[in-house]
């Protein structure tokens, strides 16, 4: 109460009608109306004074989504493009317009996730975050994805494991990285995560070296090459492949926890060649396998 | 509406400033925090409310009465003859007009909903400061919180780079 009538004071008579009693609040109740706002809403409040700096911080659940910045004419542009037949020079303009558009936001996105990483390695500025989403083009408009993949190297989804170690809940969503470098090792030890989704990434080998509270595991889309070493606390697998390039030595080792697998082949037609796992699935209690091609003996 | 009736079970509430609220239980369980505490049967005589002053309790009562949900047994005629969806679009133009308080009052409205943990209540005075730090800008924001900028231009900007995606 004395300090209220204190800062009353300070400020002056002619500011108590619009005391900030929003401040008043306790940090808590705070970040609970914060936590409602969009994530870039949320965080551009740290910046209002000193006090508000944590607050971001201490949220649990942040969503970078590129749809969040893409400009206005970006969605018009789309539009416009799927009624225009493919090789007039108009669509060839939209097409360099959209990659514009993708690459700047994809190059904004990137930078954005990289200064948080960043910040989170200053020792006093731990973070709570438990569920982070990234999402980055969820349809892929005709080869633009390809040139968006140079600005983001592989390196930044690699400190996602092993600098946020609260982490529970990852989903990659069509998420590209640079050319040269497809391979994603995840290796983070002190990680929390509990569930990872990769889908429709550009990732087409992923080795997990350890991930020891992993429980579930989504791999959908393109990649070819899945390797597992520390895992322990994986009982979920969902496999799903659509993409062209053949799957070989998709998942080398299986992990001895895992209860339920989900295998699902979507992609053409090929020839698939069994191999024997080098350790089998032990605790296997539910395997589901589907789209198989009808002449497959599954017995 | 507090009026004792037969076989409905009361409760009193108290506010600091010693001000008595009787209300009825299905009303007064609306708050999680007195549900809570009448389960583990804390609450034979009143309940104190600490840090809410009588003002806002009986704001928060009135609120809890239009909340409650009407059976057949808490004698509210209402929703026998009227659908559920108007009731609702009732509720809606109540709650706009319940919510027509200055700021002081309101940012009182959100603490005393989070303690007594009302989801309704916290929701509705939740979003106007919500729907204000959205459409404005952060100077705009600042003034209506009166905050006075503290950072030094060089940890604001680290700040910045911190919270970087929200300025690009």
């Amino acid at each position: 109460m004395a300090k209220q009538k204190l800062r009353r004071l300070v400020r002056g008579p002619r500011r108590a009608a619009g005391e900030d009693r929003l401040s008043a609040l306790p940090d808590e109740l705070i970040g609970l109306i914060v936590g409602r706002l969009d994530t870039r809403t949320a965080l551009s409040t740290a910046v209002l004074a000193r006090r508000w700096a944590r607050i971001p911080r201490d949220l649990p659940a942040l969503d970078f989504r590129v749809s969040d910045i893409l400009p206005l004419e970006y969605d018009q542009g789309v539009a416009l493009r799927q009624d225009l037949p493919p090789d007039t020079a108009m669509a060839g303009m939209l097409d360099g317009f959209l990659a514009g558009c993708e690459m700047g936001s994809t190059r904004a996105l990137a930078d954005g996730v990289t200064s948080f990483l960043a910040a989170d390695c200053d020792g006093d500025a731990r973070r709570r975050v438990k569920t982070l989403r990234l999402e980055f083009f969820p349809t892929d408009h005709g080869g633009c994805i390809e040139r968006v993949a140079a600005s983001t190297p592989v390196a930044v989804y690699e400190r996602l494991f092993s600098d946020l170690t609260r982490l529970q809940v990852l989903h990659l969503i069509s998420c590209s990285c640079t050319a040269d470098l497809h391979h994603l090792v995840v290796d983070a030890p002190g990680s929390a995560m509990r569930e990872l989704v990769v889908e429709e990434c550009a990732f087409s080998r992923i080795t997990v070296r350890a991930l020891p509270m992993l429980a579930r595991l989504a791999c959908i889309g393109t990649t070819v090459v899945l390797r597992l070493d520390s895992v322990p606390n994986l009982t979920q697998v969902n496999l799903t492949f659509w993409g062209s390039k053949k799957p070989s030595n998709f998942l080398g080792k299986a992990p001895a926890a895992t209860t339920s697998l989900v295998l699902r082949f979507t992609g053409p037609s090929r020839w698939v060649v069994p191999i024997h796992l080098t350790t089998p699935f032990l605790g296997l209690k539910r395997l589901l396998v589907a789209d198989l091609p009808s002449n497959w003996d599954v017995s | 509406m507090a009026t004792r009736e037969a076989g409905k079970k009361m409760i009193m509430l108290k506010s600091p400033d010693g001000m008595e609220f009787e209300v009825e239980e299905a009303v007064a369980m609306e708050s999680q925090t007195i549900r809570k505490m009448i389960e583990d049967d804390c609450a034979d005589t009143a309940i104190l409310i600490p840090n809410i002053n009588s003002k806002i309790l009986s704001r928060v009562i009135e609120y809890c009465n239009k909340h409650v949900p009407t059976t057949g047994a808490t004698g509210a005629a209402a929703s026998d003859t009227v659908a559920p969806a108007a009731l609702a679009e009732d509720l809606k133009i109540w709650d706009a007009e319940f919510i027509k308080v200055n700021r002081a009052t309101r940012f009182n409205l959100i603490q005393a909903a989070s303690y007594l943990n009302i989801k309704g209540l916290l929701d509705l005075t939740s979003q106007t400061t919500i729907d204000t730090i959205s459409d404005n800008s952060l100077e705009e924001i600042r003034s209506f919180l009166s905050t006075k900028n503290d950072y030094l231009p060089e940890e604001e900007q680290t700040i910045r780079r911190e919270n970087q995606w929200a300025f690009q």
